[in-house]
């Protein structure tokens, strides 16, 4: 088919272009709303996607497009190696990008894994495993407690 | 291509800000939506004001299930299932109360936000509890809950306490449109209550109240579309007058039932005992020719064809659960096909209270009955071959013309649905007896698809 080899240029926020077929492209909701309203011909700029996060985000576009045919547990098995490789902040780079091109599957797929992150955590371990500061005054801390009062009689 | 390495992966490993929270709130709550509410709530209402904020707008809806597994916080199941459970001792019970009754009020306390769509909560709960659940019902008031289901199983062999559902703390609701009330003391009074102070209540399910006498659920403006009413032990009339209700779950034991006005009624599933199903089949029968959807349960033995039978004109659906074993004919069946020349689908269920010894070997000669044109789908459950069952079976297989689909099921269950084990010698000749009826099957309907389970 002709179409599946025509070229979507893309050009991250550090300058890097990119080349990608447009049936890999299409993965990304935003990019086809473009190509379908023919605004796709010149390069895309993308504004906040650095060159790494895009070219990882275009392999995992890739691999599902190449993966069609494969069974659901591959493409599942796939999908759990690409993202326990990923670190917290690439992770966090690639939620931003996910979301911002609209890519429905990878969205999903790094959603659920900072959930499982959360998974099984105190809220202790929460903050610390993602840098949240508590900034809950000991005032207010008290204040949610003796609102509550009632359910406190039953101990951890 | 390969994957880059995970050395290429990390960006910044000293970066320590905290980025996740500034996530816009559409990506939060889809993380969020990950995790079963009731975790994410205990986790993460109190990690910081912004959180805090995310949970104020977000409308939640919680299942508080004490009988699957679970393990937040402060509440983790000692016992794998409910059997454990009822084996546990006095003392190890009164903690697992306790341990549930502490995780669901944390959970309620840590939900800072002003919905919560919908409160499940099922578990063994004891009197001492119920001062708990009284606050948890105001608190899902309060937070404009619009499906509210409590489901208190009780222990076998224990003195049954019932929570009592009442008006203190369920106050009236314009939000609610679905409630759900299982193994709870629900009286008429308050049902009537409930009914004229929940204008928006589409759903209404009420099993096992124990203080339901004469129920009447009536109201010429009841929003009411769907009705379950099952196995309120002493209960002796119940009176329905409901100008939207669309369907109706009714499985009670003697009890009189007047349906006195559902002008929407199109699904029916009835479930009785003997004597009250003589006086309610003939006044039911009144509403046969509007029904799309009819489920009946029949125990009783019905010897004759049922005289008199409307016309069904709108049924498609009919499914019957049938216990044999009484000598009981399934004429009365054939007669309801019968009276229904648009029914699409029948299903038959056949329970039995005995385990049968002898099934037949050779399909029976069957007389002729009138055809059916529309009939396209069957499904026969628990067939065993029995002389009853396949002589029905054979029967409807010549008559309805156009069957385009025939599964059977030969497996049995007995009453209280459990599967009855039979000899392999048994069961092949049950088997034996179903393909033979699927080849009387293929030799009416040579398009016709069968399906053996």
């Amino acid at each position: 088919m002709a179409s599946t080899l025509k070229k979507i240029i893309l050009k991250s926020c550090d300058g890097k272009i990119l080349e990608v077929e447009e049936a890999v492209a299409v993965q990304s909701q935003m990019i086809k709303n473009m190509i379908e309203d023919d605004c796709a011909n010149e390069e895309i700029p993308l504004p906040d996607i650095t060159g790494e996060i895009l070219s990882m985000i275009i392999e995992y576009c890739k691999m599902h497009v190449d993966g069609e045919n494969n069974s659901n547990n591959e493409l599942i098995a796939r999908d759990a190696d690409f993202i326990t490789r990923v670190d917290l902040n690439t992770l966090y780079y690639l939620i931003v990008a996910a979301n911002f091109l609209n890519v429905k599957s990878l969205l999903d797929l790094t959603c659920q894994r900072v959930a499982d992150i959360i998974k099984g955590k105190s809220p202790e371990e929460i903050r610390l495993t993602f840098n949240i500061k508590n900034d809950f005054t000991p005032e207010e801390e008290e204040e949610i407690r003796k609102k509550n009062a009632w359910a406190f009689d039953y101990k951890d | 291509m390969e994957l880059p390495n995970s050395k290429m992966l990390k960006h910044d490993e000293k970066d320590i800000r905290d980025r996740i929270s500034g996530l816009s709130d559409d990506v939060l709550v889809k993380i969020l939506s990950f995790l079963p509410s009731e975790e994410a709530v205990l986790k993460t209402s109190f990690l910081s004001h912004r959180w805090k904020q995310l949970w104020e707008s977000l409308p939640v809806s919680f299942n508080f299930d004490g009988l699957i597994p679970v393990r937040y916080g402060a509440y983790a199941k000692s016992f794998e299932n409910s059997n454990d459970y009822r084996c546990m001792k006095g003392g190890d019970r009164k903690r697992e109360i306790c341990k549930f009754v502490g995780w669901v009020n944390h959970v309620l306390i840590a939900h800072q936000g002003s919905t919560i769509d919908e409160l499940r909560v099922r578990f063994y709960l004891d009197q001492d509890s119920w001062g708990y659940v009284d606050k948890w019902i105001e608190i899902a008031m309060k937070k404009k809950v619009k499906k509210l289901e409590l489901d208190f199983l009780y222990f076998p062999r224990f003195p049954r306490a019932y929570y009592p559902f009442s008006q203190q703390c369920f106050c009236g609701s314009e939000f609610l449109t679905s409630l759900c009330l299982k193994h709870v003391g629900v009286s008429d009074d308050v049902i009537g209550w409930i009914l004229s102070n929940c204008p928006m209540l589409e759903c209404l399910h009420i099993e096992r109240s124990p203080l339901l006498r004469d129920l009447k659920v009536s109201g010429s403006s009841l929003r009411l579309k769907h009705l379950h009413l099952s196995k309120g032990h002493y209960v002796q009339t119940v009176e329905i007058s409901a100008p939207n209700l669309v369907s109706l779950e009714y499985e009670e034991e003697d009890q009189i039932l007047h349906i006195r006005h559902a002008p929407k009624l199109t699904e029916l599933c009835y479930f009785s005992r003997f004597y009250s199903t003589y006086y309610n089949l003939p006044q039911l029968s009144k509403y046969l020719p509007q029904l799309v959807t009819l489920r009946l349960s029949l125990e009783l033995p019905l010897q004759e064809r049922i005289e008199e039978l409307p016309t069904c004109t709108n049924l498609r659906h009919l499914s019957c659960k049938v216990a044999i074993g009484f000598g009981m004919r399934l004429f009365t069946l054939g007669s309801l096909i019968e009276a229904s020349p648009f029914l699409h689908k029948f299903t038959l269920e056949i329970t039995n209270k005995y385990k049968i010894k002898k099934c037949l070997r050779k399909v029976p000669k069957v007389v002729d009955r009138p055809p059916h044109m529309y009939l396209k789908e069957l499904e026969v459950i628990g067939f065993l071959g029995q002389p009853m069952e396949t002589e029905f079976v054979a029967c409807l297989i010549k008559s309805a013309i156009n069957l385009e689909k025939i599964v059977i099921h030969t497996c049995l269950l007995d009453y209280l649905d459990r599967k009855i084990s039979y000899s392999k010698e048994f069961i092949e000749t049950t088997r034996q007896m179903a393909h033979k009826l699927a080849h009387q099957l293929t030799e009416n309907h040579p398009e016709a698809e069968l399906i053996l389970l």
